[in-house]
């Protein structure tokens, strides 16, 4: 998984739970407003860009009845029309020194390819691409038949020359193949990423690029390059390639050394199915489609019309297993999924399932969640929720049961993390856990919700046997100087379970005023734990402050959340030790919520969760 | 709909080409933050779709459907990028999101909901306002605007909710 560069504006922290259209239409609306991150003037940088794509198909249309293959030492043999070679030597242009200077010994029969999915044709060489596949930005194709524009790095959307940035120099790096002895035809062609590239040999071969890294190849790899194109974002992110079969070793290059490694990211623990290829038969059938719903109403007849295709370059590589030939459920799942990715629904799957099947899943899932109509705080609201909790329980066990009904039900699930109830998300969360998929445990740990961080959701997800969870709390826990509300809730876990280190750090967490100003929903969660361990003092002296601080905030904004937040631990240190203690009064429906959660809260088979009340959702 | 929608062997000249860059860049960029698309991501994006239309024919029948057509590419060509970095689109329903932006944008690139909520804000109580400045201006976190506020992070979080809603509110009422 990868993030861009951090900007702050990029995802806030203070997004409402749930964000929906409308909150999304208002974050970008109030950077535009207050943060005057209006949209920029890009007519130049366009119209720029245009000027030079036009002139770039220009030259792409002199050189279709000329291409052109440049061998490594330096010869240059031009066919005339297909398959019809006639070697013609000529002197070597500057340019043709420049590319052979830059491309050392290329002994390699690479061809590079569209990035087309089934219809590529490894002995076929496509010498123009899909521009709206390739990725982003002026594709700064060079031919290098022709002299270097100097003008190139000097207009504003260039990146830096290449001894300023060795990153960009491999995108200006005309990349030539030349297949063993069998000399065919070639595009001289600038590497972009959308390019696959396959080698056919049948020995190891190398790749040459200008700063000097070298990639050596297994015979038969087939590699596609991922980075984006345009020279300003190449600047600032490294060039990526994805093996897609065969095997790739980096074997000089000190590409460290030149600030941007070769990233190789090898699709361990992940299903891919030569993912770009399926993605592109995908996305040009959507193309073709009248809309989203025909797409998916024809997605079963795609998968099977282009089924041998795809079977034809799976690569399975999955937690260390080998690679294999999938069977056609494996690949009409697996096209299912990637459709389900690109387009935000959940097509093959759910026909894979029986009209009855899909009912009870259906039925099962509306079941596990309440909605947005009830207020949380009410009675009605936690009866449902005991409710939905057993439901989604239930629901977990089908899918242990029934591992392909996963497929049917996933989409939804991610779905129901952005609702806006909490609840849901958790039981949402706390389903998708034990998703066998490596995709969503990845989706779920590298590109968390900020709520999946939440210790009071770890805890529960701990409780329920989440390894992840688990391993989670015991890494705040230990850590030096972590959140320490999440040090304090992770202590709190152990610590019911006879932990010392878990003991040592809630102790430490309420001797602290300090640390108490910090975070009182860490102190009091801290404090009712040594209670329910033994220790009542630093609870009763948190209550006795904190009574304090809500009277001293009480005509201020946010005494509010103060109150409630005394109300939950009044009631809460009632249910812990029978004694009332004084109250704030006030007129709080919370205060009907916390009534009706009164038996509960006595029960000390409950008090964990309890606990956890304390926290202002 | 695809793109086919628009057949008609017509090339754009560059005149015209412009023109249409100037009049629906400040939407496609909108749109495509809207989507989620990171800030130092969305210039390119921006570029790529309006380079499409020198690439395919195309026929300018109305703003509204050259608009729609843009989105559809920039999105494709967002979603492209997501995918070769193995990441789902922050909206799971891109239709619904579609259909909840040409609501909210209409056929002004957004200008009357933007309008609306500067109108909105310069209303918020001073506290409200002063937290969102500081968010979004100054780029605070919860953390440091609760220090400059005098409040607890929650209270930040709470205040910066209920600003928010009022803000939605607003903008609800004012929008015509």
């Amino acid at each position: 998984m990868t993030r861009g560069p951090e900007d702050p504006r990029d995802r806030s922290t203070d997004e409402p739970d749930g964000a929906t259209f409308e909150d999304r239409l208002l974050e970008i609306g109030l950077e535009e407003v207050v943060g005057d991150a209006a949209p920029p003037d890009l007519s130049a940088r366009i119209l720029d860009a245009a000027a030079k794509r036009q002139r770039t198909a220009a030259s792409n249309r002199d050189a279709k009845n000329r291409k052109a293959s440049i061998a490594s030492d330096g010869s240059h043999r031009v066919a005339r029309g297909h398959r019809e070679p006639a070697r013609v030597r000529h002197r070597r242009t500057a340019i043709l020194v420049a590319a052979a200077a830059i491309l050392a010994t290329v002994t390699i029969a690479t061809l590079v390819l569209r990035n087309g999915g089934s219809t590529i044709d490894p002995n076929e060489v496509i010498a123009d691409r899909d521009t709206n596949a390739s990725g982003t930005g002026d594709r700064m194709t060079t031919d290098p038949t022709s002299p270097p524009d100097p003008s190139r790095s000097e207009t504003p959307d260039s990146a830096p020359t290449p001894d300023a940035s060795p990153r960009y120099v491999r995108f200006e790096t005309p990349l030539i193949g030349l297949e063993g002895n069998d000399m065919r035809e070639y595009s001289a062609t600038t590497l972009v990423a959308g390019d696959v590239l396959v080698h056919k040999g049948d020995e190891p071969t190398t790749m040459h690029f200008g700063d000097g890294a070298t990639l050596t190849l297994a015979p038969r790899t087939m590699l596609e390059f991922t980075s984006p194109v345009e020279p300003v974002s190449t600047a600032i992110e490294p060039l990526r390639a994805r093996v897609l079969a065969g095997k790739i070793d980096v074997a000089t290059g000190d590409a460290e050394r030149f600030g941007r490694p070769w990233l190789l990211e090898l699709p361990a623990g992940e299903l891919r199915v030569a993912a770009s290829s399926r993605a592109w038969i995908l996305v040009d059938r959507y193309r073709e489609a009248e809309s989203s719903d025909t797409f998916l109403a024809n997605l079963p007849e795609i998968v099977r019309t282009t089924r041998n295709a795809w079977h034809d370059t799976i690569v399975r590589v999955y937690e260390g297993e080998a690679d294999g030939i999938l069977s056609d459920v494996d690949v009409a799942l697996a096209a299912g999924e990637e459709a389900s990715m690109w387009f935000g629904r959940p097509p093959v799957l759910g026909d894979m399932l029986s009209d009855n099947e899909r009912h009870t899943l259906e039925a099962e899932l509306t079941s596990i969640r309440l909605g947005d109509n009830i207020p949380e705080q009410s009675p009605e609201f936690y009866r449902l929720s005991q409710q939905a909790d057993r439901d989604a329980e239930a629901l977990r066990l089908r899918l242990e049961e029934w591992p392909a009904a996963w497929n049917f039900v996933r989409p939804k699930l991610f779905k129901l993390l952005e609702s806006p109830q909490r609840t849901d998300r958790y039981r949402a969360y706390g389903i998708l856990f034990d998703d066998p998929h490596p995709w969503t445990r990845g989706m779920l740990e590298e590109e968390p919700d900020e709520d999946l961080w939440e210790p009071d959701v770890l805890m529960q997800l701990a409780n329920r046997g989440s390894k992840f969870a688990r391993q989670r709390l015991g890494v705040w826990v230990e850590a030096r100087s972590p959140e320490l509300r999440r040090q304090v809730y992770a202590a709190l876990w152990l610590a019911l379970r006879d932990d010392d280190a878990g003991r040592r750090v809630m102790r430490k967490a309420t001797e602290s005023k300090t640390e108490f100003l910090f975070d009182s929903n860490a102190y009091f969660a801290s404090a009712a734990g040594l209670a329910l361990l033994g220790n009542p003092e630093p609870w009763r002296r948190g209550i006795g402050y904190l009574r304090e601080e809500a009277e001293r905030l009480r005509p201020r904004d946010d005494a509010e959340s103060i109150d409630v937040r005394t109300l939950r631990a009044a009631y809460f240190h009632r249910a812990l030790f029978h004694e009332p203690i004084e109250l704030l009064s006030m007129d709080d429906p919370v205060l009907d919520f916390i009534d009706a959660r009164r038996d509960a809260l006595a029960d000390p088979a409950n008090l964990e969760s309890a606990i956890t009340a304390l926290e202002i959702p | 709909m695809k793109p086919s929608t628009l057949d008609a062997t017509v090339s754009l000249q560059p005149a015209e080409f412009e023109r249409i860059v100037r009049e629906h860049q400040s939407e496609l960029w909108r749109y495509l933050r809207y989507l989620g698309c990171e800030r130092h991501l969305v210039d390119d994006f921006v570029q790529e779709a309006f380079l499409t239309l020198l690439e395919k024919p195309f026929e300018e029948r109305s703003r509204a459907a050259t608009a729609a057509y843009l989105r559809l590419v920039a999105r494709n060509l967002y979603l492209m990028a997501l995918r070769r970095s193995s990441r789902a689109p922050v909206f799971e329903d891109l239709e619904a999101a579609e259909r909840a932006w040409v609501r909210t944008a209409r056929d002004d690139g957004a200008e009357t909901y933007l309008e609306a909520l500067r109108e909105c804000f310069s209303n918020l109580k001073d506290k409200a306002h002063r937290a969102l400045e500081l968010r979004f201006a100054e780029n605070f976190s919860r953390l440091q605007i609760a220090d400059a506020l005098e409040l607890s992070e929650d209270g930040v979080k709470s205040l910066m909710r209920r600003a928010r809603r009022a803000l939605r509110d607003c903008v609800q009422r004012r929008l015509p």
